[in-house]
């Protein structure tokens, strides 16, 4: 097993930049991620979420910074690479090989060998719920055993942290619960996850940390609850009757004058003040005195969708 | 770990069925379709002789023809203008039509004209059926030997039997179909690249020389299995008699290292798949044409006899060649085993200072 420094972070990137000929994957990226933690790196398609794991890994190399894994410099480090498993976003596995045939190529890969091999392979085909099936052929699965076979080949040599890359691509809702089920387990255990999506339900249900992507910087950093706190605790819906002569922007910043944002969400309009109560109170005045039964007024559950928009001024796109 | 790459690969091998269609499969069945093709008595070039002199002479003629190996005759009923019109056509390939007054031309010493018709795909046999009729011909116009005493002998140099067809048939079509192993090197190594599984495994304490020597050796020993089950299936099926054990073998081995290696060069030096399929067709099927896997290389026209000095597949098939006909040349085949791992040696190498770029290049 592979040492860890004391008191080192799990990841620490300093200044990382990666770029592919004139296109900027990556631009003076800073990331910290403590050992032990939950950390979801999300962003839209082409953010660079995949590109900063795979400088994590070692399959690529950055054009600027540093990155080091436990105090170990990444790269192409043995130490390193026993440290870290690796879940690439796509399925990579031989599909004409059974499961067993393709954890046990895996297991040897990190020198493991007979009985402590045997041992490993009974055990993580029990974590992924495959024993049954390990003897069959990979192009047999369904798409969620192949993902749960995607992600047992990455833990065989159990590592002390684990990049997941959009791990439930494609599966369904039951497999994905499943595989969610999993990465708690590992957490508990004591391993350091690193979850990239695109899916801000996934990263909130899941992670402790945050950290937002987009174009390829690294915009914000940070637990998720101080997130949510700092960038979506204070907003309110609400949505007025149908009046083609009102215009709703300009009547949500006359009703209160100390209305900080105010963005068109659906039938209705996302309002943030610093104290949302007061802004509700003021919009049902005003409406009020208007003789005008608004349709919703509600506060608003603080989401990672708000905080994407707060930070970035989009949705997150899925392209 | 390499032995791990080499067990995997090995798996693959087996379980991806398509392979053992295109490396024993279609080879077999080309040697058993050429085997026959060429060793069935009646084959020949079929000559259709119009008589239009009925005379003892012209009969004389015709069966002096009929006794000559390598034609099929018959007497054509029809008219000449008829025979004509079917050799026009097509129907007919060749047709030999003896002028009326063929007899009586010779006995006055008279020039005579024996005419040689021929049809729109008869292009490789007509110079061979005019030589001989030519010759023919003029044994006929000689009063001082009588034309019933010409005869063809067709004898092996050297003394010994003919030898079989199969000594050309089964190290051909075995030195051609061991070269479309570079195929399954080629669909293998993209597989693994574009599937993400080269990347996955460059995360692992792997280095890259032992997994590219774990993909090249298992095709090694595929292709040692290759030679091994196709020259076994021409000793038990086709007669084929072996020569020296010792030599075959290494040989073959030299022959599975060179193909191996290339199909490791070229699959390194292709810009996508589909590149690199045509490269490998090319080579494959270009080289066995050149370097007489197809046919005896003193059929082909002398620049390319030459150029097939480049081949590896002319120096496996010397080699081949040398041991199944037994002639006694060990040089041949000891030039053959050192030209076909020179080969090897420099195809590596390039695949080698290749791979960095093959896997970055996703």
């Amino acid at each position: 097993m592979a040492a860890e420094s004391a008191g080192a972070m799990a990841i620490a990137g300093l200044e990382l930049t990666k770029r592919f000929g004139h296109t900027t994957a990556l631009e003076k990226v800073r990331l910290q991620v403590a050992p032990g933690d939950f950390f979801g790196l999300l962003g839209p398609n082409g953010a660079g979420k995949s590109t900063l794991m795979k400088l994590v890994t070692g399959i690529l190399e950055p054009t600027g910074g540093s990155i080091e894994v436990f105090g170990h410099k990444a790269g192409r480090n043995d130490e390193v690479r026993r440290l870290v498993g690796y879940v690439p976003q796509d399925v990579a596995l031989y599909e004409s090989l059974t499961a067993m045939h393709n954890l046990q190529f895996f297991g040897e890969m990190y020198s493991l060998r007979g009985r402590t091999l045997r041992k490993r392979l009974e055990e993580v085909l029990e974590f992924v719920g495959l024993t049954e099936k390990a003897d069959e052929a990979v192009k047999t699965y369904s798409g969620g055993m192949k993902r749960r076979l995607n992600v047992a080949a990455a833990i065989l040599h159990r590592p002390k942290l684990l990049l997941l890359d959009e791990p439930t691509v494609g599966v369904d809702p039951h497999s994905r619960n499943r595989l969610f089920e999993m990465f708690r387990r590992l957490r508990q255990e004591g391993t350091t996850i690193v979850y990239s999506s695109h899916y801000m339900e996934e990263v909130e249900e899941l992670c402790d940390s945050v950290g937002i992507i987009d174009h390829g910087r690294l915009i914000e950093q940070d637990r998720l609850a101080d997130l949510l706190a700092r960038y979506a605790g204070n907003q309110v819906y609400v949505e007025l009757p149908p009046d083609a002569a009102r215009d709703e922007g300009r009547w949500l910043a006359q009703s209160y004058p100390g209305l900080l944002s105010a963005h068109q969400a659906g039938a209705g309009w996302l309002a943030e003040a610093g104290d949302r109560l007061e802004l509700m109170q003021a919009l049902l005045k005003a409406a009020s005195e208007e003789k005008m039964d608004l349709r919703r007024l509600e506060l608003v559950k603080p989401s990672l969708e708000s905080v994407f928009l707060k930070l970035t001024g989009e949705t997150l796109r899925d392209e | 770990m390499i032995l791990a790459v080499w067990l995997k690969e090995l798996r693959k091998l087996v379980r991806e069925r398509g392979n053992f269609v295109y490396l024993l499969v279609m080879p077999m069945a080309f040697m058993i379709l050429f085997y026959f093709l060429f060793n069935q008595s009646g084959t020949g070039i079929k000559l259709n002789i119009v008589d239009a002199d009925h005379s003892a002479l012209s009969q004389q003629f015709i069966g002096a023809v009929k006794k000559i190996p390598g034609f099929q005759v018959s007497e054509a009923t029809d008219g000449i203008s008829q025979v004509r019109q079917e050799v026009a056509q097509g129907k007919l390939n060749l047709a030999v039509i003896i002028p009326q007054g063929f007899a009586a031309g010779l006995a006055q010493r008279q020039p005579v004209n024996i005419t040689l018709a021929t049809g729109p795909n008869a292009a490789q046999s007509t110079g061979p059926v005019s030589s001989v009729l030519e010759r023919l011909g003029q044994r006929f116009a000689d009063p001082n030997r009588p034309p019933d005493l010409v005869q063809v002998k067709v004898e092996q140099a050297g003394g010994g039997p003919a030898p079989s067809i199969a000594s050309q048939i089964v190290p051909g079509y075995t030195v051609m179909f061991v070269f479309y192993i570079m195929i399954t090197i080629l669909r293998s190594m993209f597989k693994e690249r574009d599937g993400g599984i080269l990347e996955r495994v460059k995360t692992t304490p792997l280095k890259a020389y032992q997994y590219m020597l774990g993909m090249w050796l298992p095709q090694v020993l595929a292709a040692m299995v290759q030679i091994f089950v196709l020259f076994a299936f021409g000793h038990w099926l086709l007669k084929l008699e072996l020569g020296n054990y010792g030599l075959l073998f290494l040989l073959s081995l030299a022959l599975a290292l060179c193909a191996t290696a290339l199909g490791m060069m070229l699959t390194m030096l292709a810009k996508g798949e589909n590149q690199g399929m045509a490269m490998m067709q090319f080579f494959t099927l270009g080289g066995a044409a050149m370097a007489g896997l197809w046919m005896p290389l003193d059929m082909l026209p002398a620049t390319m006899q030459k150029i097939a000095h480049i081949l590896p597949q002319y120096w496996a098939m010397q080699g081949y060649q040398a041991l199944l006909l037994n002639t006694g040349d060990r040089q041949v085949v000891w030039t053959g085993i050192g030209m076909l791992t020179a080969i090897a040696l420099v195809a590596v190498g390039i695949a080698a200072t290749r791979f960095k770029q093959f896997a970055r290049a996703e």
